[in-house]
């Protein structure tokens, strides 16, 4: 059993049309995410299924994203663990407010890693998002959609390297992860990029820490 | 919920592991001129006890070397002094090591030079090659880096050491007493063989077994340089010369345990090497002596670079293969990868296959050993003049030192590791379909360069980048000697030669020896491996081709076999006493990292802490007790004395039937920050009997008694 929180913190003031969760002239947190799952490893196979609530902060009056559009999702996925190839299918089914789902493929490969301290890895991932029930729907043009359409909504490809910098026996390990990735945009939603502009193709850089404490964390090498 | 990711930032970092060469001048002095004639061949013997505590890493095997958590049998320097009739001395030193160390040879000859006149040029420190030893005191920063899972240099660990090593060999010149020799040699068969016979038959001509090789033997075993050399060592002790010591080459890896172990402890050389001292203890006395020997075995290791041990398949534990973290995996966080070892129940299954094949081999070769010692017949040899010659190589000077490449590189075949134990990294492919060369005989499709055929890491990822800093951290220098003991003349190497270079080397050396005109006749020349530093191998430019694991880690080039070989029939052949090095035979320069401290010297209050015994138990055929004695990160004995009583022993009524240095008794670390550490004594008795375990200290801590044993005897 699994659970955890995920903040959104935006850093960066937007201008109108762009887009934001907290808002015009607004920085701060706009998004927190809370999920829970159940996870069953069955050998190379591991099975997850678990529940997301999506907690808006911004601020609808600036045009930002509120409590109104606060949802839930449902999700299921499985993955396989092999040396190689890693993919993984998950579907997510929002209950709260669109009643659709939306699928995943992805797979990760790793590139190469370094045997010794401090461990570096190197993967690539991909991934097809597949809308299947989470765009507008046209009797009810009002209520709020992630997506334009059905079908493909982009396609990525990452490069991510990851290193435990610190190695604490007994305790834990500290993580620093970053990587690039590449998105090909194939629904408008995905597209947007402000009033009136589009982007289909984007790349960005990102980071982030992990510090993972206790049970297997505290023997890995 | 956006899903078109928008431009949120969580943290941004990026990590570059920088650092500078630290490379320094190790300082070094020659012998002085001797001044204490004492006209007759005299012999001396001294031993320390250099088992480092838990926490260190064990060297030899990479990554796949684990952190020591406990030991099983001790590890010691043995040393022996000689000294000829005109006061000449040689130091020889084998220690229970994995590797030779440039860095600790010139420590321990500073610190040994005012009182035993022995300096760099008479020196010899030798490792026995366990794989089973500590890490942590190479001149070379790769080695301290990368010589196990546990990286770092320690500063402690260089100082621990060359103070026991420094004990030993002051002992050894504290007992000098005259001595008779004797040479000796016998071929041993069926416990070696040719690890990468593939590489080996590239040679020119072909390699050829002995005609005394057993024609049963498969061919991997009829190949190798079965040779065992014994110089067998008689001391008067008053009323007559008695047997005293022995020391002896042999080509063999230090790898019969399984990398899985965890435990720090002599391999296969330390079978031998007690085998022979029980048996000359007993030679000198008839009576049981339980602890320590009196007498000593130095047991060194000869060319053993392609030559493994006979182990067994199932002795060699699977490694770790790269997974996906189970944990945080999903949709909320990066993924986080590990190496996901092999389960607990396969690494005890290999290890204890492993044993079982220390124990086969060390018997053998134990006795092989000692029914040479007891043919040889030991006689005065008050005339021998114990020459030597000794330079330090600048290994990146292609002007003083031609014939090799001057930057030192690793090949694939090398990051896989040896046949002995494959690190992670073995068949690595891209994405699992494009091959990198990350295999045994896998070289250079396109050679180029000095290094040739040598397929290298940076060939295939980063190229320059990675090589000018990985360079850095190899050694730069050799230290190479050569001296006569008698009618034998034995070169010494900081890395380890395959069979077939040492047999050219040994050719070498002795045609300069019968074409100098003067001195002793030599009737054989030896190679002694890993001795004075460590430079890894040491392959014919045939063998180099290949790539094999030691191809790959031949760093400086095809040429080295042959520049080692011309080096050493130059020394062969200016062998010399009574005079002075010229300074530039020993400039030395080392490059060993940043000290990483995992030792620290022993604290007061440590050295009071009160040993206690919990009530031992038997499980099936094993006796379990648990104790705490000492503290984690300190050394067992403070000051390297050997001892002559156990520091853990078991009891049968009250008579002493083992203790911490015999290969049925493990001690296991259960915690590693408990204090005093928590420990635990496995011990499988032969005889069924009432136990008891006694751990000392102030006072002595003795369980109560527990039945055990009498299913299974070894």
């Amino acid at each position: 059993m699994e659970a955890g929180a995920v903040l959104h913190f935006e850093w960066d003031h937007v201008s109108p049309g762009e887009l934001s969760e907290t808002g015009v002239g607004k920085t701060g947190l706009g998004e927190v995410d809370l999920w829970g799952q159940l996870a069953l490893d069955a050998g190379p196979v591991r099975l997850q299924a678990g529940a997301t609530r999506y907690a808006f902060q911004g601020s609808t009056a600036a045009g930002g994203l509120g409590p109104d559009r606060n949802t839930t999702e449902l999700h299921v996925a499985v993955s396989a663990f092999r040396a190689y190839s890693n993919p993984t299918a998950a579907l997510w089914w929002d209950v709260g407010k669109v009643h659709g789902g939306y699928l995943s493929l992805s797979g990760k490969t790793p590139v190469l890693a370094w045997p010794l301290q401090p461990f570096v890895f190197a993967y690539v991932d991909a991934e097809v998002g597949l809308n299947v029930g989470q765009a507008a729907d046209p009797p009810h043009p009002e209520d709020h959609a992630n997506f334009s359409q059905r079908g493909l909504t982009h396609a990525a490809l990452g490069l991510t390297l990851s290193t435990r910098v610190k190695q604490m026996p007994g305790l834990g390990f500290l993580a620093v992860t970053g990587g690039a990735r590449s998105q090909l945009n194939l629904d408008e939603a995905t597209r947007f990029d402000g009033i009136g502009r589009r982007d289909d193709i984007r790349l960005w850089f990102w980071g982030g820490i992990s510090v993972a404490l206790g049970g297997a964390a505290r023997t890995l090498r | 919920m956006i899903r078109n990711h928008g431009a949120v930032l969580l943290a941004a970092g990026v990590l570059l592991g920088c650092g500078g060469s630290t490379r320094r001048a190790v300082p070094g002095q020659p012998s002085p001129k001797p001044t204490n004639a004492s006209g007759r061949l005299r012999a001396g013997f001294g031993r320390a006890d250099i088992t480092p505590p838990p926490g260190v890493g064990l060297a030899g095997n990479g990554p796949e070397g684990a952190m020591a958590m406990g030991q099983r049998l001790r590890l010691y320097a043995r040393a022996m002094i000689l000294e000829d009739a005109k006061g000449n001395r040689l130091g020889l030193v084998v220690a229970d090591i994995p590797l030779g160390s440039a860095l600790l040879h010139r420590r321990v000859a500073q610190l040994i030079l005012d009182s035993t006149h022995i300096g760099v040029d008479r020196l010899i420190i030798a490792a026995t090659h366990t794989h089973s030893g500590p890490s942590h005191y190479f001149e070379g920063k790769v080695y301290n880096e990368e010589g196990s899972s546990v990286p770092g240099y320690d500063t402690v660990m260089v100082d621990s050491l060359a103070r026991r090593i420094q004990g030993a060999l002051e002992g050894a010149a504290a007992n000098l007493a005259p001595a008779t020799i004797a040479w000796g040699s016998r071929a041993v068969w069926g416990y070696t063989r040719i690890r990468s016979l593939p590489a080996m038959i590239r040679n020119l001509p072909p390699p050829m077994a002995r005609p005394d090789a057993p024609a049963g033997l498969a061919r991997e075993y009829q190949l190798v340089d079965p040779e065992m050399s014994m110089l067998r060592v008689d001391q008067w002790d008053g009323s007559g010369f008695k047997p005293r010591g022995a020391f002896t080459i042999f080509a063999m890896h230090g790898t019969g345990n399984a990398s899985g172990t965890v435990l720090l402890d002599g391999d296969i050389h330390g079978l031998v090497e007690r085998r022979l001292e029980r048996h000359i203890d007993s030679l000198i006395d008839p009576r049981p002596w339980p602890f320590v020997p009196r007498s000593l075995h130095l047991f060194a290791n000869g060319t053993e670079g392609d030559v493994s041990p006979a182990w067994t398949p199932q002795s060699r534990c699977d490694t770790p293969t790269l997974a996906p973290l189970p944990f945080l995996e999903g949709a909320f966080a990066p993924t986080l990868w590990q190496w996901k070892p092999p389960s607990e129940r396969h690494i005890a299954a290999c290890v204890h296959a492993g044993r079982q094949g220390v124990d086969w081999i060390g018997e053998g070769v134990g006795r092989a050993a000692v029914e040479l010692y007891d043919g040889l017949d030991p006689k005065a040899a008050d005339d021998i003049e114990l020459s030597r010659a000794f330079v330090t190589l600048p290994l990146r000077d292609t002007v003083r030192v031609p014939g090799i490449c001057n930057t030192p590189a690793v090949g694939m075949g090398a990051l896989v590791g040896a046949d002995d134990a494959h690190t992670r990294m073995l068949g690595w492919s891209l994405f699992g379909v494009f091959a990198m060369g990350l295999d045994q005989g896998t070289p250079n499709p396109d050679p180029k360069g000095c290094q040739a055929g040598k397929h290298t890491l940076g060939d295939v990822l980063v190229g320059p980048l990675l090589v000018k800093p990985t360079a850095d951290g190899f050694p730069s220098h050799a230290q190479v000697t050569v001296f006569q003991i008698g009618n034998r003349v034995i070169g010494t190497l900081p890395g380890e030669v395959t069979t077939t270079a040492g047999r050219r080397m040994r050719d070498g050396m002795l045609a300069a020896a019968r074409s100098r005109g003067r001195g002793m006749p030599v009737d054989a020349a030896l190679i002694m491996g890993l001795t004075n530093g460590y430079l890894e191998y040491i392959t014919t430019a045939e063998e180099y081709t290949a790539q094999y694991y030691e191809g790959g880690s031949t760093l400086y080039g095809p040429g080295e076999a042959a520049m080692f070989g011309r080096t050493l029939a130059g020394l062969t052949a200016s062998l010399s006493a009574g005079d002075p090095l010229p300074p530039e035979a020993l400039l030395l320069m080392a490059d060993p990292g940043a000290p990483h401290g995992f030792l620290h010297p022993r604290r007061p209050k440590e050295r009071d802490a009160q040993p206690s015994v919990d009530p031992p138990t038997c499980r099936g055929d094993t006796l379990f007790a648990r104790f705490r004695y000492g503290a984690v990160q300190d050394w067992a004995d403070s000051t390297g004395s050997a001892g002559s009583l156990p520091r853990i022993a078991i009891l049968r009524d009250k008579t002493v039937v083992a203790w911490d240095d015999n290969p049925l008794v493990e001690l296991h670390l259960l915690h590693r920050r408990a204090y005093p550490a928590r420990w635990e004594l496995w011990w499988t008795p032969s005889v069924k009997g009432s136990y008891r375990v006694r751990v000392t200290g102030r006072p002595d801590a003795e369980s109560s008694a527990v039945e055990c044993g009498g299913m299974t005897v070894h």
